[in-house]
């Protein structure tokens, strides 16, 4: 009775039915594209289904996670996600792993699941998963967003084409913000989680053409959309399989030679070292902690105006999150900045965050 | 030097100031001469990992393109 109203669809009926219960479906990532993929799956019957996210709640994801609320605020989301999902479908089970993807656990998860969705917020954990599933042969529904606009396509499926055919290398740290930093209005992720969800039906059920070779792009302000072909590139098809999955994103793109977390800054700054401090946010970007010693210089001006920055100590780079402030340390170091250059993880959000919390 | 009209996707439109450009190229243009047009106009957008897809297909460098195509210039989306 629960299913009628689909399994009346001669495309699905009891037989596509019973394919979606013993269907094994992996959402990486529980946030913005995850939530609304998870809703419809778990609502259609998918039999079973995999949460990973090594994240918790905050109070900034409601406008856009909706599987969330307010008591949320602070839980795994991969555990608020299972209860909230359980709740809906008491009928499938809902695997959580409370962890993000990693080159030494994908493997692992992924190879239990028949398809994989694609709801991360990073390149690193994007070309991971590519990898992973190319070496494993599962395929996988892509989905990723910036500001209005949207992208979804599938990837790795019967022999189709993977990410890397379309993107074979990831951009360099920096290059591309994501949604904390460029924000996203929530009814996007909304529209391309859904999609994601339809494509992963389509998969499943082995009906109508899913998007495999085929990007599709959507504009929210202009409502305009486009679908792009490409083909399947043999040389990046071979690439992901022979990686080793350490080497899916390069370190140089996620780690400076040198950071320090906030926590171990003020521990440094209690212990009597001196720093100058460089923030290369906009200027309108906020929280702005009190910090002594500071010289805000935007990203894209660093390069004409580094003569303004002291040279007499360490200098500390910052962003909001982490990215551009690597950006600023690669550009600093290719001008010759005479200073040790040491990156903030986590940028100011985080800092402010340690000194509101102590 | 004849023009080709352009849509930017995602930060290129960002950086170019617009998703609906237009760039003057000699002709016979390849999409590498789309490329370096582009680059020399947006010098932003130098460095940056995006591909260009030519009447809704992804093209490679050496292929011509002519007035009447739809060139897009698309960089991956990080968002999630």
């Amino acid at each position: 009775m629960r299913y009628s109203r689909q399994t009346t669809l001669p495309e699905v009926g009891t037989q596509g039915q019973k394919r979606l219960a013993d269907a094994r479906v992996l959402m990486v990532g529980a946030g913005g594209l995850g939530c609304p993929a998870l809703l419809y799956l778990a609502a259609a019957g998918v039999g079973t289904i995999g949460i990973i996210d090594g994240d918790v709640v905050d109070v900034t994801n409601l406008q856009r996670q909706v599987l969330y609320s307010p008591a949320d605020v602070g839980r795994m989301k991969a555990e608020a996600a299972q209860e909230r999902l359980s709740g809906l479908n008491p009928d499938i089970r809902i695997i959580p792993f409370t962890e993000n993807l990693t080159p030494a656990n994908a493997l692992d998860i992924l190879g239990g699941f028949d398809l994989v969705i694609d709801g991360t917020d990073n390149f690193a954990t994007r070309y991971l998963l590519n990898d992973a599933c190319v070496k494993l042969g599962i395929p996988f529904i892509y989905g990723a967003i910036h500001r209005f606009e949207g992208q979804v396509s599938v990837f790795n499926y019967n022999g189709g084409p993977t990410y890397r055919c379309l993107f074979p290398d990831p951009p360099a740290q920096g290059q591309i913000p994501n949604c904390a930093e460029a924000g996203v209005l929530g009814v996007l992720p909304g529209i391309i989680g859904t999609l994601q969800a339809t494509e992963a039906l389509k998969v499943l059920l082995a009906i109508g053409r899913p998007l495999s070779g085929r990007l599709w792009v959507t504009d929210l302000l202009t409502n305009s959309a486009q679908t792009i072909s490409f083909g399947r590139d043999d040389a990046q098809v071979t690439k992901a399989m022979d990686i080793d999955l350490t080497d899916s994103f390069p370190t140089s793109f996620c780690s400076s030679d040198q950071t320090i977390s906030p926590a171990g800054f003020v521990a440094r700054l209690a212990a009597g070292d001196e720093f100058n401090v460089l923030d290369v946010r906009e200027y309108h970007e906020t929280p702005r902690p009190d910090l002594a010693d500071l010289t805000c210089i935007p990203l894209g001006q660093l390069a004409d105006r580094m003569d303004q920055l002291p040279t007499d100590r360490p200098l500390l780079v910052c962003c909001q999150h982490g990215p551009r402030s690597l950006q600023a340390i690669a550009i600093l170091k290719e001008l010759g900045f005479p200073q040790e250059l040491i990156n903030l993880k986590g940028g100011m959000a985080a800092l402010h965050k340690q000194l509101t919390d102590t | 030097m004849r023009t080709f009209s352009v849509i930017c996707f995602g930060m290129m439109a960002e950086w170019a100031e617009g998703s609906h450009q237009e760039l003057k190229l000699e002709e016979p243009a390849t999409v590498r001469d789309v490329r370096k047009a582009a680059e020399q106009r947006w010098p932003r957008i130098q460095g940056i990992t995006y591909r260009v897809a030519v009447n809704q297909r992804l093209a490679h460098d050496a292929e011509i393109v002519l007035q009447t195509d739809e060139i897009a210039l698309m960089p991956p989306f990080a968002g999630g």
